[in-house]
């Protein structure tokens, strides 16, 4: 291997990774691209290390300023968590139930409306099957399909009224 | 050992994850502490006021708790948290660019000695220079490789670029990043 393509490979290594083993033979007989690949590597680190996070110059200074801000960090999210262990996000029926329910009375009024309309008299009129029946079943499955994903996205809403109810009663 | 119950080198992320999701918020600190320095750094490149750039903080990792279940195992969770927080910080902004590659210098570091400023004070000058006029996907790709330790996979999947075209980036950028500090005094700080 050629000192060019030594430091090609060295210029390609990805964050972390280590030469190749026939880059790593070339580094062991070669020293200036043995200096090149230690250099690259020493500004990397270098680079990599972030300063402490504050503006102030002094490291005690620097040392506060970053523990305040990991108290603040962690006062924002005990406050978040204490919500959401002690009082639940509620959902409301007029909120985000309504657009649930919204939706599924546009489907009622679908298939309410659909067996007496024009395009299904005029099918029941030429098929020889009864359509009726096939129109049932897809009802059927609709229905099934929106209580199955309506379950889905508020199983621990559901569970936690139901809970509620066991209790009362 | 740390709020997780663990030594802080060994407990691993996917750990501490586990144990917060389990019901227990303050193992969260853990994480907090580990990568409070990178988000806040990101938060550099969207904000320029330092209390908005506390809000930002909070607010990604805020939003990595409350959208912790939806973490999957099979990532990293640090490539996880940093792309919720580019994405935050890019809504925080309306989409329009982020300041690609800060001067670092505008926040004086405590910690490395003179010969570590010089050299990163080097090489983030020779990267501005790299990322300068493009566009702010290509920018956001060399800063996202070379400070925030990701791999190409990684910012590919964050900027929405191809992984090939993220790793011709970054190799350019390197090569002018090595070119440059072959002519620097601080070439002679190469001691490791």
């Amino acid at each position: 291997m050629t000192c060019k393509h030594a430091v090609e490979n060295i210029l390609a290594l990805d964050a972390n990774q280590e030469p190749d083993a026939a880059t790593r033979r070339h580094l062991e007989q070669c020293p200036r691209c043995r200096e090149e690949y230690r250099s690259l590597r020493h500004v990397l680190r270098e680079l990599r290390t972030p300063p402490p996070a504050a503006f102030a110059g002094a490291r005690e200074e620097a040392e506060a300023a970053e523990q305040e801000l990991t108290e603040q960090v962690m006062r924002a999210v005990h406050a978040h968590a204490n919500r959401s262990t002690v009082e639940p996000p509620a959902v409301s029926f007029g909120g985000h139930y309504g657009k649930w329910f919204a939706s599924g009375a546009f489907i009622l009024f679908g298939m309410l409306t659909l067996p007496s309309s024009e395009v299904v008299s005029s099918l029941r009129a030429i098929s020889e099957t009864n359509i009726d029946a096939a129109l049932a079943v897809s009802f059927g499955l609709i229905v099934s399909a929106y209580m199955g994903l309506f379950v889905a996205a508020h199983t621990e809403d559901l569970r936690r009224r139901i809970r509620r109810f066991a209790l009362r009663r | 050992m740390n709020a997780a119950g663990c030594p802080r080198s060994e407990c691993s992320d996917l750990a501490v994850v586990e144990r917060v999701l389990a019901g227990d918020v303050d193992a969260y600190r853990t994480i907090v502490e580990r990568y409070e320095r990178h988000v806040f750094r990101l938060g550099r490149r969207f904000h320029k006021v330092a209390e908005d750039i506390q809000d930002y903080v909070q607010e990604v990792f805020l939003k990595a708790y409350l959208g912790l279940s939806q973490f999957r195992r099979r990532g990293r969770f640090y490539s996880w948290l940093m792309r919720i927080a580019y994405n935050h910080g890019m809504d925080c902004i309306g989409r329009r660019s982020p300041q690609a590659i800060p001067e670092e210098h505008d926040v004086p570091d405590p910690r490395p000695g003179p010969e570590e400023c010089a050299l990163r004070s080097i090489a983030c000058e020779e990267l501005r220079r790299a990322v300068a006029g493009l566009p702010a996907p290509v920018a956001a790709c060399v800063d996202l490789f070379f400070f925030f330790e990701l791999t190409y996979a990684e910012v590919a999947d964050i900027t929405g670029l191809k992984t090939n075209t993220v790793k011709s980036h970054i190799y350019r950028a390197k090569k002018r990043l090595r070119k440059r500090l072959s002519e620097s005094p601080a070439e002679r700080y190469h001691d490791v």
